[in-house]
């Protein structure tokens, strides 16, 4: 199995079977360390835990870098904004407006830590709780807001159907794609040249598709009566353990240790 | 044309590259092989000769439709060759020439319409070969013909407000234009009614008739029986049988191991032969059966 982003990597690590919402809103705390973090010292103790966590959850660290590959050109996009856009220090490299100094760089290598770092602790929440945990957590996190008017359940539930849809979607998109490419269709050399017509071909049988499959599965959830959160009960409610007070115990370490070595001088 | 498939396998996880193509097609595959239960196909090695009606049965993920997505160059094979017409697909160049000559229809192929109307659908593929507009019109009026749709009735409309037997004959339209010698059907009746079977059946051997060679994925053994010259039986991406349905059918044991059955007249028959009665080999249907019995039954009395 490949780990991509977003997929769910199936395992019982502790990580696994952490409660989603503690897993939300720790993730969403180490997000905020790893922002916290000055220095190359404070990544490197973000990337010890980070790493860590990859370990505790049993994921190949091939796989949590193979995870994230897709989405490596934004920290490489934001890297170089940094070498040409903060200067100072030694200037390295001279060419009309553009120049590369040294504290340029130094942030364009720091950003990138930082940004890697990120995704692949989002990476992790995903790789590790199915999107149905995911949506659970996100409605429970969201009920609050119900108060202001929010439509929680039916967000949540907007976006558990969306994430299951990806996959489907996918598929029949290469379905059509070879359907179309049978019939002749070049995607490949002339992307402009009748290129309208091209997408055409791909996107209108996947927009009529998708309406076929709005339209079964409405039909599906009405036949089961569903009528919309109020009133709804659960099989298995979701409930903070000792492992959520454990983790939340961790992250406060790292997030100590983090606000700490940005106290070491340069 | 033939199709020949010589030791082909093929597995998801290592697809052909590019760089095979430039250094030969005998270049060795770098890296460690695939784990066994990794390959979709394995060792397939049989020839599609012109004018043949051709059925491929197999359980659901025995790699039927990865097969049939081999004989116009959609995958290639990780492992051997696909030869059309004697040229080795792997060559862009002979795929493309390849694409006008098999004709792939796809399951549920009314899914795949997109136009704003039927002639636009239709002449989607001879547009993409680069014919003049005259030659496609004259390719459209014989695709619909072929699929017996009335030119003018169809033509201005929407292939969306067409009934679902209507949108499919468009659909298999689509592919009848492009000219193929060879057509391939990836389960050409699924989700139909029984009479909209038959007439589909019925539009499938008349392109038979009238040249094509025909190769069809069915999970339907009565209509494989009954059309087909030869059957390719497959299990787990292996080849288990291959030969006349006389030859295929007569194996009921290993055929329901693989979870297919055989016609039902034909397992009648085998359960009257394995019940001690003197009914000789062969392929049965019904009326060949209903005429054995009716024989057995008078030979009996007298």
């Amino acid at each position: 199995m490949i780990a991509i982003f977003g997929r769910y990597w199936p395992g019982t690590s502790p990580l696994h079977r952490m409660d989603p919402r503690a897993k939300l809103l720790l993730a969403f705390f180490v997000m905020v360390v790893i922002f916290s973090a000055q220095s190359f010292w404070g990544l490197a103790v973000c990337a010890a835990f980070v790493f860590g966590f990859f370990a505790c959850a049993r994921i190949p660290l091939v796989q949590a870098i193979r995870s994230v590959g897709l989405l490596f050109f934004i920290v490489v996009v934001a890297a170089l904004f940094n070498v040409f856009f903060v200067q100072g220090g030694t200037v390295f490299f001279h060419f009309g407006p553009i120049q590369v100094s040294e504290a340029g760089l130094y942030q364009a290598a720091f950003i990138g830590c930082r940004l890697s770092l990120l995704l692949l602790s989002m990476s992790l929440l995903t790789l590790t709780t199915t999107t149905l945990d995911i949506t659970d957590a996100f409605e429970y996190l969201l009920t609050p807001f119900e108060r202001f008017g929010l439509p929680a359940h039916e967000l949540s539930m907007m976006m558990g159907i969306a994430l299951r849809f990806l996959p489907q979607f996918a598929f029949e998109l290469q379905t059509i794609h070879r359907a179309q490419v049978s019939r002749g269709a070049n995607f490949s050399n002339s992307p402009w040249k009748g290129g309208l017509h091209m997408v055409g071909s791909l996107m209108v049988p996947l927009f009529t598709s998708a309406f076929r499959h709005a339209e079964t599965l409405s039909l599906a959830m009405d036949s089961r009566c569903y009528h919309g959160g109020v009133g709804r009960t659960r099989l298995a409610p979701l409930a903070y353990g000792p492992l959520d007070r454990r983790a939340l115990a961790v992250i406060v370490v790292m997030f100590v240790l983090v606000l700490a070595t940005n106290f070491i001088p340069r | 044309m033939p199709i020949a498939f010589e030791d082909v396998s093929f597995s998801y996880h290592a697809p052909a590259t590019k760089k095979r193509a430039k250094k030969g097609v005998s270049a060795a595959r770098k890296g460690a092989p695939p784990p066994p239960e990794a390959w979709a196909l394995k060792d397939i090695d049989f020839c599609l000769e012109d004018g043949e009606f051709f059925g491929i049965a197999g359980h659901t993920g025995s790699g039927k439709s990865t097969l049939i997505q081999h004989t116009n160059g959609l995958l290639h094979p990780t492992v051997g060759r696909v030869l059309v017409d004697g040229q080795d697909i792997l060559d862009k160049k002979e795929a493309t020439r390849a694409r006008s000559k098999v004709g792939l229809v796809f399951q549920y192929p009314e899914y795949q319409l997109f136009a704003a109307t039927v002639y636009d659908d239709v002449a989607f593929g001879p547009r993409n070969m680069g014919l003049a507009p005259d030659a496609v019109d004259a390719c459209v009026h014989e695709a619909l013909a072929q699929v017996a749709l009335d030119f003018d009735t169809v033509q201005g409309r929407s292939p969306f407000e067409l009934s679902g037997g209507q949108q499919r004959r468009v659909a298999f339209a689509g592919v009848l234009a492009m000219k193929p010698s060879v057509l391939v059907l990836d389960e050409p009746v699924a989700g139909l009614d029984p009479a909209a079977r038959r007439d589909f059946l019925g539009l499938i051997t008349g392109f038979h008739d009238e040249g094509l060679t025909v190769v069809i994925v069915s999970h339907n053994m009565d209509d494989l029986a009954r059309l087909c010259d030869r059957i390719l039986v497959l299990k787990e991406g292996e080849m288990l049988m291959l030969g006349t349905p006389e030859e295929v059918f007569s194996h009921e044991g290993a055929l329901r191991e693989v979870g297919l059955g055989v016609p039902a007249a034909q397992r009648m028959a085998n359960s009257l032969k394995g019940a001690g009665l003197d009914l000789e080999g062969g392929l049965y249907d019904t009326a060949r059966l209903a005429d054995s019995l009716a024989a057995l039954y008078h030979a009996a009395v007298r």
